[in-house]
This record gives structure tokens, C-alpha cells and sequence, in this order.
């Protein structure tokens, strides 16, 4: 393998890596393409809308008729719109058809404009709108309402304190809504807020979700011309409208070119945090036969336009994330536009089941579920980076990075302990079997076994080190008692934990105790008077069925305040081992409402992040929602692709440029790969580290056990493998340990370029031919 | 072989991915899938990875691929219709290379094509059901033959709509027809029907087999009328060896090789779901698609390698999770080519290191080359510790060197038992020779101290006195009791007649029976040797066994009593339990026999294991046929009736108990849930 990649060059006044692979081009959506063509079409400033208010970089512009907020960019000439600012089609047939009857050339010229294709009034109203209402019918199918309807609904924009902040008072008369959504006009854009105690009437639980502005910046759209005497829709004209893509946080980040799709394609439509799994459909759960969609862990989106250096925008909710969604639509399914919006999750039905044989009826819940406030801040970005943030995905990670970096979201500026970079060494101590009498243990791998695998891997130089122990409570991963925290005899004991921990800390490696305090089995669970499962909103248990587990094939959702009474007894046991850190799986990526105890999603995190903020050693968790990032030292599993959906054609580092200096990032486990060079070079690419599984004994041990899924383990077979990994990642990563990630430029297809602080720039080639790359400085 | 059947049809009909860990292969949205020593479908790493993916080449309605010699890809799109040219259909040829359309064979006899064939000189056959024919273009797409509805009289179907065409190194045609039950049609280069290459045969369902019983039985004529499942799609490798799909309703048959008469080679190969295409590449790996989504991929022999991909997607379109999966075609250099019918694009997916590890792996072997192929599969087992057919291989090539114990080795972790037990004969053979002049020794040091000890014993008597005192022992009459289990086994009538005078009526001789036999049982039913252990431990529930056996032993001494105490019996419960308990050992005696046997037997002596137990239960069932005559002072036909009514009244027992217990669980069940609920809400 490693012959295969060669640090070729080193040239110019900055270091520049060459990583020469020998692989095929890849051009499916796993990699980065070129910048999109440049813009043609621009919005002049629309000096026909009322003037709101300006500031040093926009002067904001309103269309009361169909709640169009523009927003003219002075640094780029350019005019955001939230709406398609469009007349409904049936509504310029009538005219167009009065003005036929008038059989006035000029009238009917002006009246009978070409109408939108596949944008029915309904439509319309969503792409014009400022709000649109997703809610429940009483047949309780989802229908939208939009604040731009005007049969339906009435908004008033109104000026509330001071010249930049303003209001739009909404009456949605079709479920009896009134809402009132603000807007801040500041320096980044636009921030929109919609205060919990500001959604009344009759009809606020049949609310499903609040749709922000869906058509800001929508790209695309064709329309029927009137031919004379009719509207031809045989005949289509494509609207005016610029390259682009749109940026979702899925996975690592991928992008939604604008493209001309000659088949329907699905939307995305992801949720923050993932899905409130006590609140949808069915209390019990069961995974599909693919790997589910990666979770949006940022809540956060945005739309380039041009060539990566003229506009976009990023937005992202800065309150209220924990019901966010994103829903992106490429051209040609339902309308023929391009376009990404954020949604805030109010309502959702679910079915209660009124006996055990699984009848029962669709409901929705008693109560709104969410207690917060939803507020949302759009970011406009203009130019090459040169004197702002780049109008491109990397301008978007830079402009969110810094949102979170000075609202203490997360804590940069992390300090290398070591002139390599470190590695993430996990390993898998045992598991259980069913035998005669009920469970086995099965221990592969021992505390004296770990110490003899950190001497031949500090034997072998690799020097900075970090571990989780997997499944080292008696029982193991699938009927380890959780909080109990003892380290079993079985795998050594408190005297094992102890001289491993002596030896770790002889080589500077550190040891966590690495535990899923969130998917447990009925094993885990001893305790009578507190049980841990926690409740769907129909009363069951939630239960997540995975059908092909060897032992155990449901899994519950822990109680949160179990789960962080977990972790808080795994923290106290873990200092007083004086150990350095803590391993968190389950409960860094997961989280819910729990209707039975009476709290509501936003209570569980804000009652997780307390516990997180008393813990003072190091938190290693495994793929964090956001809200957890202040506290996370080491980000563990971080996504490097995507779901592969249709309509993503890029895949970019988002995730990492926004956490780039802020924490260690490790990639999924090496192990299930072999010995794949693209994995490796997207590892450099995407900045994260390299992480292993390992277990002393052969993984065929673990073939009757839920952690079957670990096939390919035993230290044996790995101990160069891990060398060659380590190094060949190494040798380029540890240049830009303790830099920020500044720039991300594809060169041409395959070859792209990472810029870091301190002048340092790595080149990554995805091709099999050598690339020829011009130093520009 | 059943077992791997419904594991894997349970396995990929339900078979889900976790999303609580994904370990395997991040890159892809599909796992890869391969088959576990104990043939559950377990993950393994990437296969394939996706590469090349097209959604708009203008595809209308893509329903089959071909490569053909120079690696051009042909697709044939059904219902394009040409507004210009008032076509309909048309074969697509696209260049994987530069990823773009090369040509178009448009021609006015193409109506709706439906299969597509490309021999070596470039002419390409398209069978054409719109058209009902089969049409033959050369390499400028010129229309040179065509093949119409056969005039012979063994054609039987009122039209002709070849579906899949094939062709052979001789210009043999092979065809699919809609409605063809027939089988495989196999036409002349000249176009002459010349016969059914290979026919499907009728599959009963089980429910059918059952009727099927019934009226045999009562004399009647079962008349069911039935067609043979039609064969879905064929393939002609270049060697003229036909291949095809079937669409039956059992997993079994659905791939089949076939020889030159047509038969299947391929020995049953399963497939959990309807085949849609087949292709085989020039090493003979045979792939498939399905109508669910998957890509599998099997050996020259069938052997299924691994599966990936998937289908209907919940959570919106995802490269690799097809909606309809009609085709795939596979490229000189491995890459496989797959279209969806319903989202119209094209996916192309790469082998990765693993899956060329595998292949190499399968042609050494095939080449003879069992070192080189020994190598390629142990990294593989580097890259999946639990993968059946790397073991299985493994083992394959020590045999074939003649490494006996190493192929053991594997063949026990691929649980192989056919090839472990024919690795293990050798093994045992030497053993044997190896181990004659010890016996002879150990017979030689026999005879000696016998000997020895008879010269000592004239001396000093001292033998004789030391085997009185251990007689002595023996002398207690619990330890009587319990040796007299051989005089009831030799001499039946005396024995049981002791026990009717009530000269033998303690109670440990028989308990000890009863809990030797239970104790018998279960190490005969979990440790039996790995040739004959085809349970897992892991698979087996004790308490299933505990309570089986002792409903069993108990339920038939309680209701032999009452049976026997209404039909003028004059034995006792005591006298009967200590019967019954009697008439066990035999069976005691073939269990032990037999689970030692099991841990030297090789699957040829496996008529020797059975026998041992079918003599014990033989011999059993008449100590307790002839101990309940003597005790009960019956005459034969009298206990063969209480018997009969002990049986029934069994099974009436049994259902008593079984609905008890699900209402007791029902109970339990409902108290706990109320105390769940009450502390849950308390606390």
C-alpha cells in the first residue's frame, strides 16, 4: 500500500505536499467538483418594493403583496429575493383572458405575461412567501398554507424597535393561526425569529412545520409563453437563472448542483439532530436494509451562486435547532426550480395503539412539543474571500465557524500534545453468547492483552495514542451493566485497569472507558424501581428491532435522566482511576422528547449539556450534535461521505472546515476497508485521523455475538497495516496539526488543494497521473 | 443444506442494518453481505464500490445490457419513441470510456426490443417481442436476418415474443419467449426451431404435496393444474455454456448452469429473490441481479461468494438502492453495469481489493495453483475473520496438497462437515496405523502383568483378597440396586419379576436412573462430536430440555398408573416408576455409546451412530412393553391397549400443560407490567 502513495514534492515558500494515488478518477458523487459556471442573470436593485432599512453592506426591500423580502448586497450588486416574487398563473389567465376580450394588442402584450410551468396556485403562493404553514388536515394529511396566499391569509409587516428590526404579522385562516415572525436586519443578512407565545388560535397543534423563506434564491423555472391565443404549456422557456449548488450538512457536508435532471428525483429532507424518535409514527422502529441516512448533526444549509467567488448565502438556527430541518428539491420534482429551505418542526402525528394486537388510530400530540423559541440567521457572503468570507461552501463553513466560535459553540484553538498527529486505537473487550444457561461472556481481549499491543505499537513508534475499551463492564457491549462501570474480572479487573493505566501513561497513550449509554438491551438494565426505557408519546416502549443481531435483537432508547446518571457514575469511576478521559457513544448523537416524564427535547440537551459542562476531563464522542461541541475534545467517527443520495453530486469537508482547530477529528474505523487508497487520501483531504479496532483474540469469537459486526479485528493481522495507515497520514496531516483550515480549491477534476494558517498547503491527487500544479503562493 | 436455505431467505427478507453502528465500509450506502460459517448472511467489507452513474443519457425505458467484445456497452431502451422518425425502440451503445452515448441503432423493424445479444463479428441479435421476431443487425446495423414465428409443429404457442436472446460459438440461437414454458428455445444459425435446449420442471408448493397425500391415500386422482416456472433470463458465455435465470416460487434452481443436454450443474444454488439478468465473466463468476435490488455474485460452481446492493429506499434516493433493478452486464475488467428501470439511470460499480482478492483467490485454485490460492485467501480471512468460503477454500487447498489436519482446521470453522469428515478419515487413518504397535505394546504389557499378577496371587493370595474387599463394596443396596439394571436388561422377566414381588423397591437406584438419563441426554444432544453436532449450543434451550425429558419420563409414569389403575393393574405408582426407570438404561447405555462413537465416526459410520441409538431405543421400549406385563400381570395385548391410552392421555397432558403455562406467562406477564408501571409512575 504504501508504495502506492508518494510524498512527491515539496516546493515553493509554503510546504506543499503532493500525494500522488494510485487510483481511477473517481467522478461519482463521493468527490469534489470544479466551481459552477459564473452568474449571468442578476437581480437589479429593486427599487419598485418599499425601501425597510440599510446598513453598511444591504439595503432591505419588501413587496407586501406576496411578502417578498429582497435584500440588495452593495458589495456584490446582487439581489437576494425570498420569494420567486411571481403572479399566480391562474390568476394572469383570468386577466390575460379579459384582455383578450378587450382584442387590444398592447393590453393583451402586457397582460398575458408568460406564466410559471408546474406551479399551481398553492405552489405559487410557498415560492413567493416569507412563511409557509406545513399542517394537519382533520383527515390529518399534510397540506401547506403560505403567508403569501391571498385567499387565505392576511400579513401586515410592521416596524417594531429601532429601524432594524421588524415584524410580520401573519393570520393563517385556514387552521386559525396567527403568528408573528421578526425580522433583525444586521450586518451578516438577515436574522428571523418566531416566539413560541407569538403562534396562536384555535389551530396551533395542527401545525406541522414553519417554513422560512423557501424560495430564497431558488434557481431555475420555466415558463408558458401566450401564443396569441392560448397559453402553449407544449412549448417551454427556461427562466433566466445562474449556476450554482446548494450546501446540506450530510454527512461530511455534500452538494445539489443545479442541474437539468431528466428523471424525478427525491428530495432531501433531513431533521437536526435527527428525528424526534419518541414523537414519530411508530414506537418501535426497524432499520432498513441500507445504512440509514447520515444524521445532520449541524443545523445549518445554505446556496452558492456562480463560480464559488461571487454570492451565497448560509443559514443556520441559532435557536431552536433541536426542531430544524432542511429540505433541499432539485429541479424537477413538482416544480422546476432549485431550492433549500430551513424548517422548524412544530407538530407531528403519531398512531396510538389501543390494544396489543396493534390496532389503534392516527393523533396528533396533546401539546406543541417545543418550548423555545425558533430563530434562524441567514448570512450572505460576497466575493473571493479577499475581503469576506468566499461566496462558496468553505466561505459558508468560515462564516459558521465563526458564529460558533463567538458565541462559545465551540472552543478553538486546540494545542497539540505531539509533533504527530494522534490515532484512535479502540478495543472490543468482550461480548455475550447465548449458551445452555443463558449468556457466556465472550472476552477477546484482556487489560494484559491491551498492555502487550501498546508495547509493540510504541515499539513500532507510534506515539500518541488514544483508546476506548469497548464492553469492559461483565457482560460486555451487549449485557454490560451500564453505570456500573466495574471493570470486569473477566478481562483483568481494577488491578488490570490500574497496570494498564500505569503503562499507558509510561507511553503518554490514554485510556477511556468508551460506553453507548442510549441503545441498551433488557441486559443492561437491573434496576426495578427505575427501568430504563424510555416512552414513545403513544405509551410504549421505544424499541429499535435490528433483525439480524445475533443475541439480542431489540434495543431500547434509554430515560435521558438515566442515561446522564450513567455517564455522571462512568465520570466519578473514571476519576478515580485518574483517568484523562471519557468515551461517550449513544448519548453524543442522540436525543428526544420523553412525554411521560414531561420533558421536551430542548430539556433533555439542556440537562445533558449540564452534565457535560461539570465534567472536567477529556470527552471523546462519537459523531456530536452541535450543542455538544463546546464540550468535545475528541470528535470520534466523523463522516468523510455522504448518504450518496441522487441529488447530491459533490461531497465536501463541510463539517470539518467548521470544526478545523477545534477539536481532533477521527474517521470511522479502518479495519472495514481494505487497504482502500481513496479512504486515505480522503482522510488528508478531509483532515481527520485514523482510527482502528482492535482485539487480541481472532474475530471469529465473536461470530455468535451482537458485535459480529467487527470482522475483521484481531491486532495480529493489523499491527502494519495500522504502521502504514498511521504514517502515510502522518507524514502530510502532522504539517497542519495546530493550523486552521483556510481554503479548499479543486484544481481540475481530482486534484484538489487545502489551504492552512501558517502557510502551509497540501495537495491531494485522486488520479493515477501525475499532476502538474502551478505555485501561486 | 435447508438450514442455509431459511437462513437466507429469512436473512434477506428481513434482514436490516442497524443504524445504532455502522462499521462496515462507510463509503458505500449498501453493505456488502457474505455468508457465515453457521450461513447466516453477515457483513463484510466493501465489494464494490459505485462509480460511474448516469441519469442522463435520455434513457426512456432501459430493460437489458450487453457488452460486447470491445467492451461497448449496449442497452436496449424499450418504449423510446422517435417523434421524427416514428420509431419505437432502440439499442443504445455506450462507451464507458469516455462516458457518453457512441451510437444508436435505430431501425424501422425495431418495435419494442427487449434483449440484445452481440456476437464476436459485431453483429448484434435483438429479440424483439413488439416485433415477434428476432432481428439480426451487422456491425453497420444493417438488418441481415430475421427470425420469425418457427413453422415446425413442435413450436406450440400461438405467437412468437422472444424476450432474451443468447448465442452460442456456433451460431446456435437461444431465446426466451413470453409465455414459453417450454423452457429455453434453441434455434438454428439458419433460423430453424430446433427444440427446447432446457425446460423447467413443475414445483408443488408444500400445501399441494399435502393434498397431493391425501387423495393418494383415499385413491383419488389429484389433478392440479400447473405450468413450469418460466425461465426469467439466460446468458451464453464464450465458452457456449448456456446459463439462465429462473422465476420460481422456491429459492432452489433459480440460477442454473446448464450442460450440453441442458441439465442444471450447479447442484441447487440458492437465491432468496427473483432473478432479473445473469452474466458471467471469463474466470466464470457468475452475477445476478434481482428484483429486489441486490447484485450477487457466485463461484463457477454456484457457491455464493457475496450480495450488496439494495432496494426501495424509505428515506429517498440513494445511489446503489435501486427501484427496479432489471439488468447488468459486467466489463472485461470486472467493473459491473447495472440499470434501473424505473429511475432510468445507469450505476457502474468497481471491484475493490477484497472482491479481487476473492476472485484471484477462486483462479489459482481452479488453476491448480493451491499455494498461490492458500495465499490470496488467508488475506482474505485478514479482511473478514468470519467469511465462510475463505475457510472453506482454505481448507480446500490443504486437502488438495494433501495437508489433512490443516484442512481440518479450516473445514471445522467453515463447518464443512462433508469435507471435514472426508479431511478427518485420512487423519483417522493414520492414526490407526500409527497407533497398531501401541496397541500391540499396551496388549502385550496386558498380558504380562496378568501374568505377573496370577503368579503373585498363588503366592500370596494377595489379588484376590484386594478384589474381594473392592466386591465387598458393591455389597450395599443402593449399589445392588443399581447393577441390578444389567439382570433386568439380560434377563427381563426375572428382573422385573423382583421388582413386582417388591424385592427391588428402592427409590435411588431408579432416580439415578432417571437423572443418568437426563444427564445422557442433554451431553448426547450438546456434545456430540462436531461431524454430528449440528445444533449450536447456542441454539439450544435447556430449559426446553429439561422439561421435555421430565414431562416425558414423569407424565408417562403418572399416566401409565392411571391407565393401568382402571384397567385391573395391580402395580403401583412406585413399581411402575421403578420399572420405567429400569427400562431406560438401555437407551442410557446407546446415548453414552453413541456420543463417544460421534467423537471418532466420520460421516461414513454415521449408520453405526444410529443404529447404537435405535438398538437402545428398541431395547428400552420392550423392557418397558415387558415390565409393565409383568408388573401389571397383564397378557401382551392388554398392556399394548393401556399403552395406547397412556399416549393419548399424554398428548391430552401436554396440551393441558402447554395452555396453563401460556396463560401462567400471560399472568406473570400482566403483574409485572402493572408493578412496571405503578414504580415507574411512583418513583
Amino acid at each position: 500500500m504504501s508504495s502506492k502513495i508518494k510524498f512527491i514534492a515539496l516546493f515553493g515558500f509554503v510546504l506543499v505536499g503532493v500525494v500522488i494515488a494510485n487510483s481511477n478518477l473517481v467522478l461519482s458523487n463521493r468527490s469534489t467538483s470544479g466551481s459552477p459556471e459564473a452568474i449571468t442573470y442578476t437581480i437589479t436593485e429593486p427599487t419598485d418594493m418599499t425601501y425597510l432599512y440599510e446598513n453598511d453592506n444591504f439595503t432591505y426591500y419588501f413587496r407586501d403583496s406576496r411578502d417578498v423580502l429582497a435584500i440588495y448586497d452593495k458589495r456584490t450588486g446582487f439581489t437576494h429575493k425570498t420569494g420567486l416574487d411571481v403572479d399566480a398563473g391562474a390568476d394572469i389567465k383570468l386577466d390575460c383572458d379579459d384582455a383578450v376580450d378587450t382584442e387590444d394588442p398592447q393590453i393583451i402584450e402586457d397582460t398575458c405575461i408568460p406564466i410559471e410551468d408546474d406551479l399551481n396556485q398553492t405552489w405559487t403562493a410557498l415560492a413567493n412567501s416569507l412563511v409557509t404553514i406545513e399542517y394537519f388536515n382533520d383527515e390529518l394529511n399534510l397540506k401547506r398554507t403560505s403567508s403569501a396566499s391571498p385567499d387565505y391569509s392576511r400579513s401586515s409587516l410592521s416596524r417594531i424597535s429601532g429601524d432594524d428590526h421588524w415584524a410580520l404579522d401573519i393570520e393563517f385562516n385556514r387552521i386559525d393561526v396567527d403568528m408573528r415572525i421578526h425580522l433583525y436586519f444586521n450586518e451578516l443578512g438577515v436574522e428571523y425569529e418566531i416566539k413560541q407565545d407569538q403562534i396562536t388560535g384555535e389551530g396551533v397543534s395542527m401545525i406541522s412545520d414553519i417554513i422560512i423563506t423557501p424560495f430564497l434564491d431558488a434557481q431555475g423555472g420555466k415558463t408558458i409563453a401566450f401564443n396569441g391565443e392560448e397559453y402553449d404549456n407544449t412549448v417551454l422557456t427556461d427562466k433566466p437563472s445562474n449556476d450554482g449548488y446548494i450546501l446540506v450538512p450530510d454527512g461530511p457536508g455534500a452538494l445539489l448542483r443545479f442541474n437539468d435532471n431528466e428523471v424525478d428525483i427525491s428530495e432531501y429532507h433531513e431533521y437536526a439532530y435527527g428525528i424526534d424518535l419518541s414523537r414519530v409514527s411508530e414506537a418501535e422502529t426497524m432499520d432498513p436494509e441500507y445504512f440509514a441516512p447520515k444524521q445532520m448533526t449541524l443545523p445549518v444549509f445554505g446556496i452558492a451562486l456562480g463560480n464559488d467567488t461571487e454570492t451565497a448565502f448560509v443559514a443556520y438556527a441559532t435557536s431552536g435547532a433541536e426542531n430544524f430541518k432542511v429540505s433541499a428539491r432539485p429541479s424537477g420534482n413538482t416544480t422546476w426550480y432549485n431550492f433549500a429551505y430551513g424548517a422548524f418542526s412544530y407538530n407531528e402525528k403519531y398512531f396510538q395503539e389501543v390494544n396489543n394486537f396493534g390496532d389503534g388510530f392516527s393523533t396528533l400530540g396533546e401539546t406543541p412539543n417545543n418550548d423555545v423559541n425558533f430563530k434562524i440567521q441567514y448570512q450572505f457572503l460576497a466575493g473571493d474571500g479577499s475581503t469576506d468570507y468566499e461566496a462558496s461552501y468553505v466561505g459558508m463553513a468560515q462564516a459558521y465557524r465563526d458564529y460558533l466560535v463567538t458565541n462559545g459553540l465551540t472552543a478553538p484553538g486546540t494545542t497539540a500534545t505531539d509533533s504527530n498527529i494522534p490515532m484512535r486505537v479502540d478495543f472490543l473487550m468482550a461480548d455475550v453468547r447465548k449458551d445452555l444457561f443463558g449468556y457466556e461472556d465472550v472476552v477477546v481481549t484482556t487489560l494484559s492483552q491491551v498492555e502487550t499491543i501498546y508495547q509493540s505499537l510504541f515499539d513500532n513508534n507510534l506515539r500518541n495514542i488514544n483508546s476506548g475499551l469497548i464492553g469492559y463492564t461483565s457482560g460486555g457491549v451487549t449485557a454490560g451493566g451500564i453505570g456500573d462501570s466495574n471493570v470486569s474480572g473477566s478481562i483483568g479487573g481494577k488491578s488490570g485497569m490500574k497496570s494498564l493505566l500505569e503503562v499507558a501513561s509510561e507511553f503518554g497513550y490514554d485510556v477511556s472507558f468508551q460506553t453507548d449509554y442510549i441503545n441498551t438491551t433488557e441486559l443492561q438494565d437491573n434496576s426495578l424501581f427505575s427501568p430504563a426505557p424510555a416512552k414513545h408519546i403513544s405509551g410504549k416502549y421505544m424499541v429499535n428491532q435490528i433483525l439480524d443481531y445475533q443475541t439480542i435483537n431489540e434495543y431500547y432508547y434509554t430515560r435521558f435522566d438515566k442515561a446522564i446518571d450513567w455517564l455522571n457514575k462512568d465520570v466519578n469511576y473514571t476519576n478515580n482511576l485518574d483517568m484523562n478521559s471519557i468515551s461517550i457513544d449513544g448519548l453524543s448523537y442522540m436525543a428526544y422528547s420523553e412525554y411521560e416524564r414531561g420533558v421536551s427535547r430542548t430539556d433533555n440537551i439542556n440537562e445533558l449539556l449540564l452534565a457535560m459542562s461539570e465534567i472536567e476531563i477529556d470527552i471523546n464522542a462519537v459523531n456530536p450534535n452541535a450543542y455538544l461541541l463546546p464540550y468535545v475534545d475528541r470528535y470520534l467517527e466523523a463522516p468523510i461521505y455522504s448518504t450518496h443520495f441522487l441529488i447530491e453530486t459533490d461531497t465536501v469537508p463541510f463539517l470539518q472546515l467548521v470544526l478545523s482547530d477545534s477539536m481532533e477529528m477521527y474517521a470511522h474505523y479502518a479495519n472495514f476497508n481494505v487497504t482502500n487508497q481513496d479512504d486515505i487520501l480522503r482522510m488528508i483531504d478531509y483532515n481527520v485521523y485514523p482510527s482502528f479496532i482492535l482485539t487480541n483474540d481472532p474475530s471469529y469469537e465473536l461470530e455468535d455475538t451482537n458485535s459480529f459486526l467487527f470482522y475483521s479485528t484481531q491486532y495480529s493481522f493489523y499491527e502494519e497495516e495500522i504502521q502504514e495507515v498511521y504514517n502515510q497520514v502522518n507524514d502530510v496531516l502532522k504539517h497542519v496539526e495546530d493550523q486552521v483550515w483556510i481554503d479548499r480549491t479543486v484544481i481540475e477534476e481530482g486534484v484538489v488543494r487545502n489551504d492552512y494558517t501558517g502557510g502551509v498547503s497540501i495537495i491531494i491527487n485522486y488520479n493515477n497521473q501525475t499532476a502538474e500544479v502551478v505555485n501561486n503562493g | 443444506m435447508k438450514k442455509i436455505v431459511l437462513t437466507i431467505l429469512v436473512a434477506l427478507v428481513l434482514f436490516t442494518i442497524p443504524n445504532v453502528t455502522v462499521y462496515a465500509g462507510e463509503g458505500e450506502p449498501a453493505p456488502t453481505y457474505t455468508i457465515s460459517a453457521d450461513d447466516e448472511l453477515i457483513r463484510t467489507n466493501e465489494a464494490y464500490r459505485t462509480n460511474q452513474y448516469k441519469s442522463d443519457l435520455g434513457l426512456s425505458n432501459p430493460v437489458d445490457l450487453y457488452f460486447d467484445m470491445n467492451d461497448d456497452l449496449y442497452i436496449v431502451d424499450q418504449d423510446y419513441e422517435d417523434s421524427d422518425l416514428d420509431l419505437s425502440g432502440r439499442i443504445v451503445i455506450y462507451d464507458i470510456e469516455s462516458e457518453t452515448i457512441s451510437k444508436v441503432l435505430t431501425h424501422e423493424s425495431l418495435v419494442s426490443p427487449a434483449g440484445v445479444y452481440v456476437d464476436e463479428e459485431l453483429n448484434i441479435y435483438v429479440a424483439d417481442p413488439g416485433a415477434s421476431a428476432i432481428l439480426k443487425f451487422n456491425s453497420d446495423f444493417d438488418l441481415i436476418q430475421t427470425i420469425s414465428k418457427p413453422d415446425s409443429i413442435a413450436y406450440d404457442l400461438d405467437n412468437f415474443k422472444p424476450t432474451k436472446v443468447a448465442v452460442d460459438q456456433t451460431g446456435n440461437i437461444f431465446c426466451l419467449v413470453e409465455g414459453g414454458y417450454g423452457g429455453i428455445m434453441q434455434i438454428s444459425k439458419d433460423g430453424n426451431f430446433i427444440g427446447y435446449f432446457a425446460s423447467n420442471s413443475v414445483v408443488f408448493t408444500n400445501a399441494e404435496l399435502v393434498r397431493k397425500f391425501f387423495y393418494d391415500l383415499i385413491g383419488r386422482e389429484f389433478i392440479v393444474v400447473k405450468t413450469p416456472p418460466p425461465f426469467s433470463n439466460l446468458y451464453v458465455n464464450d465458452e457456449s455454456i448456456v446459463y439462465s435465470t429462473t422465476a420460481s416460487s422456491s429459492t432452489e434452481g433459480r440460477i442454473k448452469k446448464h450442460n450440453t443436454k441442458g441439465l442444471d450443474t450447479l447442484d441447487n444454488t440458492q437465491s432468496d429473490e427473483q432473478l432479473t439478468d445473469i452474466y458471467v465473466d471469463q474466470n466464470g463468476i457468475i452475477y445476478t441481479s434481482g428484483a429486489l435490488g441486490n447484485i450477487s455474485v457466485y463461484s463457477r460452481y454456484g457457491e455464493f461468494i457475496f450480495t450488496f446492493g439494495a432496494g426501495e429506499s424509505l428515506d429517498g434516493d440513494i445511489v446503489g438502492v435501486y427501484s427496479n433493478l432489471v439488468s447488468l452486464a459486467v466489463s472485461s475488467t470486472g467493473e459491473i453495469f447495472t440499470i434501473d428501470n424505473e429511475k432510468s439511470y445507469l450505476l457502474s460499480y468497481q471491484k475493490t481489493e477484497y472482491a479481487h482478492l476473492i476472485y484471484e483467490g477462486l483462479r489459482l485454485f481452479d488453476e491448480g495453483d493451491y499455494v498461490g490460492s492458500a495465499d490470496k485467501w488467508e488475506e482474505v480471512l485478514v479482511h473478514n475473520q468470519m467469511s465462510k468460503i475463505a475457510y472453506d477454500q482454505l481448507g480446500k487447498t490443504f486437502m488438495f496438497r494433501q495437508e489433512y489436519e490443516e484442512a481440518m482446521e479450516y473445514f471445522k470453522l467453515s463447518k464443512n462437515r462433508e469435507f471435514y469428515s472426508q479431511a478427518y478419515w485420512e487423519v483417522r487413518n493414520v492414526q490407526i496405523q500409527d497407533g497398531i504397535p501401541t496397541l500391540f505394546t499396551l496388549l502385550l504389557a496386558f498380558i504380562v502383568i496378568r501374568i505377573g499378577l496370577k503368579i503373585t496371587n498363588k503366592k500370596t493370595n494377595a489379588v484376590i483378597n484386594l478384589w474381594n474387599k473392592f466386591k465387598n463394596l458393591f455389597k450395599h443396596k443402593h449399589f445392588k440396586e443399581i447393577f441390578y439394571a444389567f439382570k433386568v436388561m439380560r434377563h427381563p422377566s426375572d428382573g422385573f419379576y423382583q421388582i413386582r414381588k417388591g424385592r427391588i423397591n428402592g427409590f435411588i437406584a431408579p432416580t439415578f436412573f432417571m437423572l443418568l438419563g437426563f444427564i445422557a441426554y442433554v451431553w448426547n444432544t450438546t456434545s456430540k462430536g462436531f461431524l454430528f453436532q449440528l445444533t449450536d449450543i447456542e441454539d439450544i434451550n435447556i430449559l426446553a430440555l429439561t422439561l421435555g425429558y421430565f414431562t416425558l419420563f414423569g407424565g408417562f409414569v403418572v399416566v401409565n398408573y392411571l391407565v393401568t389403575s382402571i384397567t385391573d393393574g395391580i402395580g403401583g405408582l412406585k413399581k411402575i416408576y421403578i420399572s420405567t426407570a429400569y427400562a431406560i438404561v438401555p437407551y442410557i447405555f446407546a446415548l453414552v455409546l453413541s456420543t463417544i462413537f460421534t467423537h471418532v465416526a466420520s460421516l461414513d459410520e454415521t449408520f453405526f451412530v444410529t443404529f447404537t441409538v435405535f438398538i437402545g431405543v428398541l431395547w428400552s421400549g420392550l423392557l418397558l412393553f415387558l415390565g409393565s406385563t409383568l408388573i401389571q400381570n397383564y397378557d401382551g395385548r392388554v398392556t399394548f391397549k393401556s399403552f395406547i391410552f397412556t399416549l393419548l392421555l399424554m398428548i391430552i397432558m401436554i396440551v393441558v400443560v402447554l395452555f396453563l403455562q401460556l396463560m401462567l406467562t400471560n399472568i406473570i406477564e400482566f403483574v409485572i407490567n402493572v408493578i412496571t408501571e405503578v414504580i415507574r409512575l411512583v418513583f
